[in-house]
């Protein structure tokens, strides 16, 4: 694995640009691809919104002074761009979000799963947007706390009880479904 | 007892994609989609690199021309104000000279008017009223 800073003094370099990009979309881009596609849910969304994120960082890394990691900052720049995007969508709809998440699911070619997984999709998609974000970044990517934290600009103690207010309405999602 | 050399890699491989449908939730990508977004976005920014310093020295070639024309309008506005202050200047010495020379032939006058400002005695048919018409002066000056 490339050292960050090694990659952060590649992207400032001017004729060291494009190596510095490679290593970097060769360490990060499936995590954060997996990041955005959680927020925006279908494929076609979330490579718009990756390769966009993408070619901002590579456009802002000179200006990158360097007060928080480059894990945190990529993930800075496509949590924003995700949740944009998704506020955007969510805009032009006049749908419930369960609705709007079923529909979304059912239109992506690159989707397959079962019900239960649409149900949990919608749950996710429900929650107030820190409840989601920590959610996603905790149960599906495993992220620690601390490293949460940085990214969100949230308590490690705030983003604890965010998890457990969205894991307790997750839970109660299901169950209704299920009954239902 | 021995295993082969990258066994564990392998095996880790093999699972990371027997398992990714499991982790990702029914969400999967198109086949080799990474290394296809990674190669075009590659392509992307190498494009914009020349473009971003063409672009650079366009807009500098822009603000140096904007900064010369700025200049030379200042300076030609310079100019003419400085052009106008001496046409007042030389106007208002030929008043003045007008009310010392009261014999001056209207001839003589003709002639001064036009070498002393002609821009605002141009008018030909003045010009030759001064010159081949015998005006008082008196008229003269109500003209003027």
């Amino acid at each position: 694995m490339t050292d960050d800073q090694h990659i952060l003094d590649l992207l400032k370099g001017s004729n060291t640009q494009n190596a510095g990009f490679s290593a970097l979309m060769h360490k990060y881009q499936e995590r954060l691809y997996w990041h955005i596609r959680r927020i925006v849910l279908t494929h076609e969304d979330a490579d718009d919104v990756f390769q966009n994120s993408m070619i901002k960082v590579f456009r802002s890394a000179a200006k990158f002074r360097g007060d928080a990691s480059l894990y945190t900052w990529l993930y800075r720049i496509c949590t924003n761009e995700a949740l944009t995007h998704l506020k955007k969508a969510k805009q032009h709809q006049a749908e419930e979000v369960s609705e709007f998440v079923a529909n979304r699911l059912k239109n992506d070619p690159y989707f397959d799963g079962d019900k239960v997984q649409v149900a949990l999709k919608q749950a996710v998609t429900a929650l107030p947007e820190k409840q989601m974000l920590v959610f996603n970044m905790k149960y599906y990517q495993n992220m620690k706390y601390e490293d949460i934290s940085q990214i969100l600009g949230t308590s490690v103690g705030g983003l604890k009880a965010s998890y457990h207010h969205a894991v307790k309405k997750i839970e109660s999602h299901i169950v209704h479904h299920h009954e239902s | 007892m021995q295993i082969p050399e990258g066994y564990f890699e392998e095996v880790h491989m093999h699972l990371k994609k027997q398992t990714a449908h499991l982790l990702n939730e029914g969400m999967q990508t198109p086949e080799d989609y990474f290394d296809q977004v990674q190669t075009k976005l590659a392509s992307q920014v190498e494009s914009n690199t020349p473009k971003t310093q063409w672009s650079t020295l366009l807009r500098v070639a822009a603000i140096g021309i904007l900064l010369v024309s700025g200049l030379l309008f200042i300076q030609s506005n310079d100019q003419s104000i400085s052009d106008q202050l001496a046409q007042q200047e030389s106007f208002e010495n030929f008043e003045f000279d007008l009310e010392d020379l009261e014999e001056l032939d209207p001839d003589l006058l003709g002639e001064l008017l036009l070498s002393e400002s002609p821009s605002m005695y141009s008018d030909d048919e003045l010009l030759e009223h001064f010159e081949y018409e015998d005006i008082p002066l008196e008229d003269l000056m109500e003209i003027i």
